[in-house]
């Protein structure tokens, strides 16, 4: 037994299905380097599907909202980062969307720690992938344009994380999106960006133009220019997305006049 | 045992025991060498030599020190003072001593003790001398005893390794490869279902571009029948609107067709189309010779009334004068 490496980073786990509700004790003690510790633990505890299970049914969920609020910056990053994984059943992503932590979380969005801030974009990201996750996040569509608006150049996965999970909201319902200047913020975007961010932005405007409000404004905001020249990047999934905006934009009689007039 | 009880280690530390509730075997004077485990014979309780009859207050007092209460305690010591006092008081003495005469204790046994308070004690002091220098103890090496022995293992005695091995190894090998294999078929899982859910973005996409389209194009032909059903209201509105105004026309010429030559039938019946000359005559000439005629006619008649006149005087005149004859003569025939 003694001979047992211990990880100083990690807390003992012990053994068999006590693992997870100890390890949850002991996170209620609000102990500060202990709780990083525990969390890491349970970090790698919940790859596995049967502690995850143990979790959700066990009702811990509701713990962690206290933890999102705690003051060290790691706690936080190591939280979201338990939700992250979290997200990656459906189990846990039901669970997750029944708690009442996605204020919390979305309050996270605006934390100073940039690991943290990125983790919770992992959080939401996975959640989007769901139907009624997307559904759920519709209220916080808002917001993230907010922050789209906000983003510097470093965050660069921040953003695209964040566009992913625009892009699925806005599939299920584009209307909260283009009520919040979406087509302009989003133009802005495409016009200085790395790939990545190129790739995603296309697909929320490619979200965005279904509806006839979005067409209008694609043309009107000299989105247009933009995405011809986007047609001879050398991503491919830029060039079929840029090919997606043009094809729900022409659609409007403005749409294949301005193309037009361009191309000459 | 087969009934079952629980000894657990409670996450506190505390030691805790339960056992289903069974009653109490009987047990003999005398115990048997071996007694029977299979032969549960239920005794009678008042019959159990272990059990306590009676009265149980004179068999184990509750010791007196063991009171809770600190002033109750205190009541308890000065009552029991109070009561030793009283008791002394109660002792009955021997009488007090005649006058002159004194009361002296004395020994009255075969040999007399000298009784004092003082105990001889004499006072007696040791002390040890100083540690020398001890050497140090010797180790202690029991005698031998027994007979020496000596075994040396060769190799390939004890154990071969490379046929040990082989079950473990076969283990941990097949234990990772087994768990390698599992994560390689869920992450070939997940690459199945993300392309299959870009195969259905992809149809969907499409399937959205033609509903736009067909959206578009059933908005567009709306709007141009919308506009071509307004178009033709407006006009069958306007060809309304002539036929009205023809029919109108119509009827007002009709009716006024008849209006100019009565004006003028009505205008000259009032006299306000006039021939000057005849209007002149009308107005100058022929008054004027009315006028005349009647000034003519009124002379005449002039005329006549002072004829009429003049001979009403006259035949007036011829009555009074008749009847003037008439009583003249009556009065001169008699």
């Amino acid at each position: 037994m003694a001979a047992a490496v211990q990880d100083p980073n990690r807390a003992a786990v012990a053994f068999g299905r006590q693992a997870v509700p100890q390890l949850f004790e002991q996170l209620q003690q609000r102990d500060a380097p202990c709780s990083l510790r525990v969390l890491t633990s349970l970090c790698d505890l919940v790859h596995e599907p049967e502690r995850l299970y143990q979790i959700v049914t066990g009702g811990f969920i509701a713990q962690l909202q206290d933890l999102l609020k705690d003051e060290d910056p790691s706690v936080r990053t190591k939280t979201c980062e338990l939700l992250h994984l979290l997200t990656s059943h459906s189990i846990g992503r039901l669970a997750l969307l029944s708690s009442s932590l996605l204020p919390p979380l979305s309050d996270l969005l605006d934390d100073s720690s940039s690991s943290c801030r990125r983790n919770v974009h992992l959080v939401l990201n996975g959640l989007a992938q769901m139907p009624a996750g997307a559904q759920a996040l519709l209220m916080l569509v808002p917001k993230l344009m907010l922050k789209l608006r906000q983003m510097e150049e470093e965050q660069e996965e921040e953003e695209a994380l964040l566009l992913s999970t625009l892009s699925s909201c806005s599939r299920l319902d584009p209307l909260p999106a283009l009520a919040s200047d979406g087509v302009p913020v989003l133009g802005h975007t495409l016009s200085h960006c790395s790939p990545n961010i190129c790739r995603e932005a296309t697909e929320v405007l490619m979200a965005l133009s279904i509806p006839e409000d979005g067409k209008r404004q694609v043309c009107e905001e000299q989105v247009l220019p933009i995405l011809m020249g986007l047609l001879q990047n050398g991503d491919l999934q830029v060039q079929t997305n840029a090919a997606g905006v043009i094809m729900n934009t022409v659609i409007i009689t403005t749409g294949p006049s301005s193309c037009l007039v361009l191309l000459r | 045992m087969a009934l079952p009880s629980y000894s657990l280690r409670d996450p506190n530390g505390m030691y805790t025991f339960s056992s289903r509730p069974r009653p109490v075997e009987i047990r003999s004077k005398y115990r048997e060498p071996a007694p029977e485990q299979t032969q549960r014979q239920y005794g009678n309780i008042m019959y159990d030599r272990r059990v306590v009859r009676g009265n149980t207050f004179a068999q184990h007092p509750i010791p007196r020190t063991h009171q809770s209460d600190p002033a109750k305690q205190q009541a308890f010591k000065r009552r029991s003072i109070a009561r030793r006092q009283a008791r002394v008081h109660l002792r009955t003495k021997s009488p007090e001593a005649l006058q002159g005469r004194q009361h002296v204790d004395v020994q009255t046994e075969l040999y007399l003790e000298e009784l004092s308070n003082v105990i001889e004690a004499t006072d007696i002091e040791s002390q040890t001398d100083e540690f020398l220098d001890k050497p140090a103890t010797p180790l202690f090496i029991p005698a031998k005893s027994g007979v020496d022995a000596g075994t040396q293992i060769e190799e390939g005695e004890l154990f071969d390794f490379d046929l040990e091995v082989q079950p473990v190894l076969e283990v941990l090998v097949g234990k990772t490869i087994e768990q390698s294999l599992l994560e390689v078929m869920e992450e070939e899982e997940l690459a199945c279902l993300r392309t299959q859910q870009r195969i259905f973005q992809e149809l969907r996409n499409n399937e959205l571009a033609e509903v736009q389209r067909l959206q578009e194009q059933e908005r567009r032909r709306r709007e141009e029948k919308e506009l071509r059903v307004a178009q033709q209201k407006e006009a069958l509105k306007k060809e309304r609107e002539t036929a009205e105004k023809i029919a109108a026309q119509a009827f007002s010429q009709q009716y006024l067709a008849g209006l100019l030559p009565s004006v003028f039938t009505s205008l000259r019946n009032h006299g306000y189309f006039y021939d000057p000359v005849e209007k002149d005559i009308e107005v100058n000439f022929l008054p004027w010779l009315m006028a005349e005629v009647n000034d003519q006619l009124k002379k005449r008649f002039v005329a006549r009334e002072l004829l009429d006149t003049i001979i009403y005087e006259v035949s007036q005149k011829r009555l009074e004068e008749f009847n003037h004859l008439e009583t003249r003569q009556d009065s001169s025939d008699p």
